[in-house]
């Protein structure tokens, strides 16, 4: 990668996930927190958002792969290094392996998997109640997780932006 | 506190030759770029214009008192007086050179201020600006003070130590009011080189122009300031409070703040505490039967739907029996509610999921209402029984209940799953080819008479009779029953459960439900369905009801613990309860 910030190409694909995701998060645990009318608006969003996710974050994984990301900043202490590197890999697991997970677990749930109205995936798992479970309580951890670790990250970024004042949020930064 | 923060930023300013400070008292700065002039009329600097005012490129005036508990002349001949004095001085001394001059955000142009304060700062501004001098005028309001600037001020500087923590939320939410003493320093010097666009500038103006000086030198390859070590706390601070409001927002929509909260979890744990040890079984309807069969669809309710499965045609049908019980060894003669479940596949994967009940109307309209019926339902520990009083009380304080109660006390009781007509009870819309909607109710209607049977003698029959009555029948033949789609008119209820429609609603028979066999639900394929009335073919859709939401959640926190409660869930090998 040359120059000291992302692609627009990645600073697009980074905002509209960070809108979708943390929507994600907080359509997620509300949902499963309601027994009112909206609870069938938010997980008729909450999947066909998920397959969503999981398109852009392939797509996203490809760009990184061929465009790579501007250096860190020389004089970044090495354990700060290895947390963002540690993180971010986990937040592309993570945002690859969730909507998967959901997939799976609806597959294994008996759960017709409808993407809009008439659009339907295949099941990508058996149909099996010890594997559902599995999933089940996999899709709830790994959510968690992934909230903490986009509270870190976020975090990390103010961090870079008003503490350090160095190129790390400028690289990513929306504008200009 | 801003003089101090500018005069830092002119004596790190490598394009600045020399700086000159007139003040009353020597200071503490030492620095060989600073020139210091002691002087203590500040109402007069003639004596001085020869020294401190010839040959400079620009005058920063930061000098300013608060206004409070002084009277309007006093104020005025401070602020007024000693800023006209300087910038006269200025003008014979140096007429090319810039005056800035720090104001505030309010100060007004018109003079004709409520405000004594603001009239006071328009009156020093325009007649600043009828000067023929390079004046720009910096209106600021709140500034944050930066590399250990401290207003001379002690309220302030209580406030500013008490705002510190929010400065960085502040900024981020206020760009145009906030700004800070090293940006303000920075931004006079851009504007003596520079010049402005406009004599007049708010705190967003000074943040820009602060940035220009910053961001020209890196982009030279000059080395950068470093600002690492400065100040970090109140950036800290603020990046703590971003991330724990964000934090209390996930766990409030999560619900860990509203105990009180109607929620999935709290539905399914009452349901759970109506007896016996649900764990493992579904917590509602907890003790059924499986079936299989198919539904042979007449092709008649294909205008009035375009669900794949009311095509005329033959749809296999996954289902169960059940009664309305939380305990999954309640004897079947204990409940008063039976149900069946179904589950059509049509072709293309297309589910229509349903779960009737033999009532002919719900007991409540509302989520709140039936965890009410369900808590009045809970079973006692000590008695093991539940409280007779609770179900009393629940009918008293709800009237919507009578219908449903009426019918509980009077329907004839019958020893069959088989003669039994089964209600949606909830309404639907049906979606034509055309797009149409048309609120709809459906029943599954027995080709078997009712046989009524006196319901103390239900309890002779052994506590599984349901069961074995339907094992026995199938062993003989298929049991058929009729899916009628009733159509609601103008008026009818679509939210309420409670309220029946009238009878002389038209009745569109769609097809007919074959029931071919019957398993026990540990071996049977409806053990691992969630029968979620939600799940619907294109062509159904859910009515406004707020039960079905409620059930749709409710069911899937039930599927949720019993699979997650597999090791608890008695599987018997499947000869054990076939009858002979």
């Amino acid at each position: 990668m040359s120059g000291s910030r992302f692609t627009p190409l990645q600073r697009v694909l980074h905002w509209t996930m960070a809108v979708m995701v943390i929507a994600m998060l907080f359509i997620g645990v509300g949902m499963v927190a309601t027994l009112r009318p909206r609870f069938l608006l938010l997980i008729a969003i909450h999947r066909p958002l998920g397959i969503l996710i999981l398109v852009f974050a392939l797509v996203r994984l490809g760009v990184r792969l061929r465009r790579g990301a501007p250096p860190l900043p020389a004089d970044l202490p090495w354990p700060q290094v290895a947390a963002a590197r540690g993180s971010h890999v986990l937040l592309y697991v993570l945002l690859i392996l969730m909507p998967l997970i959901g997939w799976s677990m609806l597959s294994a749930g008996g759960y017709p998997i409808v993407f809009y109205g008439p659009i339907h995936l295949p099941p990508v798992m058996p149909h099996n109640d010890a594997l559902y479970a599995v999933l089940r309580s996999t899709h709830t951890a790994l959510a968690y997780l992934l909230f903490t670790v986009i509270l870190a990250h976020i975090a990390a970024a103010l961090f870079h932006a008003w503490v350090r004042r160095d190129s790390v949020f400028p690289s990513m930064a929306p504008w200009r | 506190m801003i003089g101090g923060g500018v005069l830092r930023e002119c004596l790190a300013d490598p394009g600045v030759d020399e700086v000159i400070s007139i003040v009353r008292r020597a200071g503490t700065v030492h620095h060989s770029k600073l020139r210091e002039i002691v002087h203590a009329d500040f109402h007069d600097f003639s004596s001085i214009a020869g020294t401190a005012f010839a040959g400079v490129d620009a005058v920063f005036f930061c000098l300013g008192v608060a206004s409070a508990g002084m009277s309007e002349a006093d104020y005025t001949r401070i602020t007024y007086g000693i800023t006209l004095a300087a910038a006269q001085t200025l003008l014979q001394s140096s007429p090319a050179a810039s005056f800035i001059y720090v104001s505030g955000v309010g100060a007004d142009s018109s003079e004709r201020s409520r405000r004594m304060w603001a009239r006071v700062r328009g009156r020093t501004e325009n007649a600043l600006l009828r000067l023929p001098l390079k004046t720009f005028i910096f209106r600021l309001a709140l500034i944050q003070p930066v590399h250990g600037a401290v207003s001379r001020t002690p309220s302030y500087r209580l406030f500013y130590m008490a705002a510190a923590p929010l400065m960085p939320l502040l900024r981020m939410l206020f760009p145009a009011s906030v700004t800070n003493t090293e940006l303000v320093g920075r931004a006079m010097l851009e504007v003596a080189r520079h010049g402005a666009p406009r004599p007049l500038l708010d705190s967003r103006d000074v943040n820009v122009l602060g940035r220009c000086k910053f961001e020209r030198t890196s982009a030279a390859g000059a080395p950068r300031v470093a600002t690492a070590h400065h100040a970090p706390l109140g950036a800290l601070a603020g990046i703590g409070l971003i991330i724990a409001l964000a934090a209390i927002a996930f766990v409030y929509t999560a619900g860990w703040l509203s105990p009180n909260r109607l929620t999935p979890v709290g539905m399914v744990d009452a349901l759970s505490r109506r007896g016996g040890d649900p764990r493992g079984h579904r917590r509602n309807h907890a003790k059924g039967i499986c079936f299989t069969g198919e539904f042979e669809a007449s092709g008649a309710g294909a205008s009035i739907s375009s669900a794949p499965m009311l095509a005329e045609g033959s749809y296999p049908v996954i289902g169960r029996f059940a009664i309305a019980t939380g305990n999954p060894r309640a004897s079947d003669a204990t409940a008063r509610v039976r149900s069946m479940a179904i589950r059509i596949l049509a072709h293309d994967g297309e589910e229509w999921r349903s779960g009737m009940n033999d009532s002919p109307v719900f007991a409540v309209s509302t989520p709140q209402a039936f965890y009410a019926m369900t808590r009045a339902q809970e079973v006692d520990p000590a008695t093991g029984k539940p409280d007779p009083r609770a179900m009393q009380r629940f009918y008293s304080m709800h009237p919507e209940s009578k219908d449903f109660a009426a019918w509980a006390r009077s329907a004839p009781w019958t020893a069959s799953y088989a003669d039994q007509t089964y209600n949606s009870l909830n309404a639907f819309y049906f979606i034509d080819n055309a797009g149409r909607s048309h609120l709809v109710r459906w029943s599954m209607q027995p080709t078997l008479s009712p046989q009524p049977v006196p319901q103390a003698s239900l309890a002779t029959l052994g506590p599984d009779f349901l069961e074995q009555d339907l094992l026995r029948r199938l062993a003989q033949g298929s049991l058929d029953w009729h899916l009628i789609v009733t159509m609601a008119q103008p008026g009818d209820p679509s939210s309420d459960a409670t309220r029946a429609w009238p009878a002389n609603r038209q009745r569109v028979d769609v097809g007919t439900l074959v029931v071919q066999q019957a398993s026990e639900e540990s071996d049977g394929a409806c053990r691992d369905y969630n029968y979620d009335p939600t799940i619907l073919p294109v062509g159904i859709r859910p009515s406004g009801d707020p039960l079905l939401a409620a059930r749709s959640s409710a069911y899937a926190r039930s599927f949720d613990l019993r699979t997650a409660e597999a090791a608890d869930y008695p599987h018997r090998p499947s000869h054990d309860a076939k009858p002979q």
